[in-house]
């Protein structure tokens, strides 16, 4: 009947709306908009080697950017490393999930197990790898050993990829097990058993109506474990590996701060923190368009 | 119901198996070496425990690592713990504030403030990592409780979750409590708190762990020990200069960092779940 | 206790007029129906009164008090719901008394009046139950004590029986008016069931897109429908209209049949010659072997106390209008088959005469 929601309007009902909002627009503000605002002011300005005097140089920091190698290696590393750990990842916490689906007795017991990893923050994930990895005294690294594959992260760059890959994946299977499992439920009995009535094996099942079905939660995780492997995977490259071995492993986020911190490069850093900013933006706005499509349909 | 029978069953729990041996196998290895003294890490890999598990854990909350600075796990733990209850109660009290004045009250400048939260939605704080530093150390920050917590509530998903929540509370609630002489002070506090209550605890779970688990910005904001979350000042001990890592200690301290956590997503598994599945949709 | 008056009452939701000119006055004590299609403004007019909605233009009086500008709770009205608009974390004892513990009402008072309000609804054992622990006429009961126990000035009703099934409904409305009659407070209520409507009313506004079309007793609405709209509105099945001719006072029908006296008393064609509007209701058609209406029937329905025919009326000239559906009411025994052709008389003093070109009674 009505367009609007009924609410408080009108001049006397303005001071609580405002105390109410104040916090976070101040939060937001200072923590957000201010120093994004200076990530991207500094992104077009150059400082001078004793940060005394800063000069507008425009895209130059990105030309510098996108035509250093180190930085396209990274670009690459990234993309490597994230469709890895998106795969395994996904792969795994949907076979979980679909598998858990069906299972009647032990249910709650192997969900409970297999949401352990999310209350592992990333870098002790990676700490735990680390230590079945170590050369000389880890589990997995000895019984490599065993089968004649020498194992060390510290000098193959390869295999220092692939156990941040393997960390990674390992502290995000709880996340997509849960959403996968939750959208797994939502799809109605009837659709499944009208197609086993249809004569669709359990293979033709999954492939033509559970999976199709589920595209909205792979769209959602695809889109949130994109995010992930690109940022919050920071604290597993920094324990482990350090970006190491010679920069074998160093993500774009380690890049940032690397480069930002402890090379003290602010327009180079700055520039690097709008593309990813610029990634965000991207994935927000798919993740937008997808939910309205959803919304729609 | 399509049933799975016999053979197929067999399969379904044998896969299960194999991913909780994944999950779990990691954490068993870790326990594992903590029940072991120093001297029996060098060169062998126990897969069976030994006999030194408090005794290491003792060692590690109350004197820490000497290798790493020698600050006690206890007090990593209490600023872990600070830390992370500063987050999650902040986050919360700023959003639902925040949500509730954008979803009850209609005033110029509504639709600006909106957008101004909502375009944070997705932004982790690492991407403006550099400059969110320069204004917390200008705002003396470093090493400070403020400094830990709030760069890291400034964030919309707690507002989101809200406003969405509070769109599905009937818009007769609000018309009865008028009705009823509340004002929007008393609607606040009497209605749309105690209905909230679920969706808050269920929220503050997820923001828990959330904080509790944070590693970059501690590993900026922090430069004195005594300052130091247990996540972040874990990779010190690992990555010492010129020595063997204790790894008996160090597995230690990895599982007391991820204990709070643990406990709080098995102990409150339902409202985990839902708190996640519902902040993120 | 207060009458309510509404001065020149219009709305306007983004250029789109809800309410236009509105004018009425609501007797100290009684029991007002706002009826109407959906979308015709009764929620809209009902939100105003209670100040949910600013009127764009106009005056709201409730006793000798001006309350256009004043917000709900200074109004000194009580209102329920369509969905009952319980608070779900409250009791039903807390939820009934929260108005009064806003108004800072003692606990003593609020104690007393609940107790009462909830003997005079038979919620007796239920105070300490949260709504979702109660049935649909329990929570509609909750919020008719909610209302009470306020003692307001007017009591406002939003569609409160919709929810509830045939039955539950039926009796709700037995007890509404019941304790209307307990309480005799100025009571306005809206709905879209004309039932409910003639049942409760002691008057009837018929409302349509935004405008009243008609305002009196249920008797007024019923037997002196003043358009074709609340002719057609009030009453099921609908009133049948058919295209005739008035002449010297008689009507004659499109197949040429000529009633005499049919048309009601308060109904005036002198002078009156062309084309008009006839409506008669099924029940004032009677099944009669001598009647000079001959229609062929179409489809029976059997509703066990009386039968329904719908039927095409049959004329030798070929501008009878084939597509008009006249309904009669047949009494029990009478069934006739698909197909058969009967005839029938129209109830003396009973017949509706419309102008086709206002749609209103010719008076």
């Amino acid at each position: 009947m009505q367009d609007e929601r009924y609410a408080f309007r009108g001049k006397k009902h303005l001071i609580l709306p405002i105390l109410f909002l104040l916090p976070q627009l101040v939060i937001t503000v200072v923590f957000f908009f201010y120093p994004a605002g200076e990530a991207l002011l500094g992104s077009v300005y150059m400082e001078d080697s004793f940060g005394l005097s800063r000069e507008f140089v425009g895209l130059d920091n990105f030309v510098v950017l996108f035509s250093d190698p180190g930085y396209l290696e990274t670009l690459y590393l990234t993309f490597i490393f994230s469709i890895a750990t998106i795969t395994l990842t996904m792969g795994v916490s949907l076979l979980m999930a679909v598998v858990a689906d069906q299972v009647h007795t032990g249910g709650t017991l192997y969900k409970s197990m297999l949401i352990i990893p999310y209350a592992v923050a990333p870098p002790l994930a990676g700490v735990l790898w680390l230590f079945l990895f170590n050369p000389s005294v880890g589990v997995l690294s000895t019984f490599l050993d065993g089968l004649g594959y020498t194992w060390n992260h510290k000098l193959n760059g390869n295999q220092a990829l692939l156990l941040l890959i393997i960390s990674a994946s390992w502290k995000q299977i709880s996340y997509n097990f849960l959403f996968f499992l939750a959208g797994l439920q939502a799809i109605p009995r009837s659709l499944i058993e009208a197609a086993a009535i249809d004569g669709a094996s359990p293979w033709q099942r999954f492939r033509n109506i559970i999976f199709p079905l589920l595209s909205p939660t792979t769209f959602f995780l695809l889109v949130v474990n994109t995010i992930y492997t690109l940022f919050e995977t920071f604290g597993i490259v920094h324990a482990v590996t350090q970006g190491g071995p010679s920069r074998a492993t160093e993500t774009l986020i380690y890049k940032v701060f690397n480069d930002g911190f402890i090379g003290l490069d602010f327009g180079g850093s700055s520039a690097q923190s709008v593309v990813l900013m610029f990634i965000v933006m991207i994935l927000t706005f798919l993740q937008f368009r997808y939910i309205e499509r959803k919304v729609n349909y | 119901m399509v049933e799975k029978k016999g053979l197929g069953r067999a399969l379904s729990h044998a896969v299960l198996l194999f991913g909780a041996a994944i999950v779990l196998f990691p954490l068993y290895v870790a326990l594992v070496a903590t029940s072991h003294s120093y001297d029996v890490l060098i060169g062998s890999t126990p897969l069976w425990f030994g006999g030194e598990l408090i005794k290491n854990f003792t060692t590690v909350l109350t004197q820490g690592l000497k290798a790493a600075g020698g600050i006690p796990v206890w007090v990593m733990m209490s600023n872990s713990l600070i830390m992370a209850l500063g987050i999650a109660l902040g986050k919360i009290a700023i959003s639902i504030t925040a949500a509730y004045a954008i979803v009850y009250f209609r005033f110029p400048g509504r639709e600006l403030c909106f957008v101004l939260i909502f375009i944070t939605l997705m932004m982790p704080v690492e991407v403006r990592i550099v400059p969110t530093f320069q204004v917390a150390a200008n705002l003396n920050f470093i090493d400070s409780y403020a400094g830990l917590i709030l760069p890291l509530i400034a964030s919309a998903t707690a507002t989101f979750l809200y406003r969405q929540m509070f769109m599905t509370i009937p818009q007769e609630l609000l018309e009865a409590a008028r009705i009823d002489g509340a004002g929007p002070w008393r609607f606040f506090v009497d209605v749309v708190l105690p209905l909230s209550r679920t969706n808050t605890a269920a929220l503050f779970v997820v923001l828990f762990i959330y904080g509790w688990n944070q590693y970059l910005w501690p590993l900026l904001v922090t430069n004195q020990e005594s300052m130091y979350t247990v996540v972040m000042g874990i990779q010190r001990m690992v990555n010492i200069p010129d020595a063997v890592p204790e790894w008996n200690l160090i597995m230690a301290v990895a599982l007391l960092g991820m204990l709070p956590p643990l406990l709080v997503v098995l102990g409150m598994q339902k409202l985990f779940v839902r708190g996640l599945v519902e902040t993120e949709k | 206790m207060a009458n309510v008056r509404l001065c020149d009452i219009d709305k306007t939701f983004n250029k789109n007029k809800v309410l236009s000119g509105l004018n009425l006055e609501v007797p100290d004590g009684s029991f007002m129906v706002m009826v109407g299609p959906s979308g015709c403004g009764k929620s809209t007019a009902l939100r105003c009164i209670a100040g949910l909605e600013e009127v764009t233009s106009g005056s709201i009086y409730i006793g000798d008090r001006d309350v256009t500008h004043m917000e709900p709770k200074d109004r000194n009205i009580a209102m329920v719901f369509q969905n009952y608009a319980l608070y779900p974390h409250m009791n039903v004892y807390d939820n009934i008394t929260y108005g009064l513990k806003v108004r800072g009402i003692p606990a003593e008072e609020r104690k007393r009046r609940a107790e009462e309000a909830a003997k005079l609804l038979g919620l007796d054992g239920l105070l300490t139950r949260m709504p979702r622990q109660l049935s649909g006429g329990q929570r509609q009961r909750v919020a008719m004590g909610r209302a009470i126990v306020r003692e307001p000035s007017v009591f406002l009703f939003d569609e409160p029986l919709s929810n509830l099934d045939a039955n539950l409904r039926n009796q709700m409305r037995i007890e509404l008016r019941r304790l209307h009659q307990r309480l005799a407070t100025t009571s306005i209520y809206v709905t879209h069931d004309q039932v409910e409507a003639m049942t409760l009313a002691e008057k009837i506004l018929v409302l349509r897109a935004g405008h009243i079309e008609q305002y009196g007793t249920p008797d007024d609405v019923y037997l002196r429908p003043a358009s074709v709209f609340v002719a057609q509105f009030m009453g099921s099945p609908s009133m049948n209209i058919v295209h005739a001719t008035a002449d010297g006072g008689d009507i004659i029908l499109a197949d040429g049949t000529r009633l005499s006296g049919v048309q009601a008393k308060d109904i005036n064609l002198s002078g009156r010659k062309g084309d008009v509007l006839l409506g008669l209701r099924s029940e004032d058609l009677l099944f009669d072997p001598d009647g000079n209406i001959r229609v062929t029937v179409d489809i029976v329905e059997a509703l066990g106390s009386d039968t329904l025919a719908y039927c095409h009326p049959m004329g030798k000239d070929a501008a009878v209008k084939k597509d008009e559906t006249i309904i009669v009411r047949l009494q029990g025994a009478q069934r006739p088959a698909s197909g058969d052709v009967i005839r029938l008389t129209a109830r003396q003093g009973h017949g509706h005469v419309f102008d086709p070109e206002t749609q209103l009674r010719c008076l």
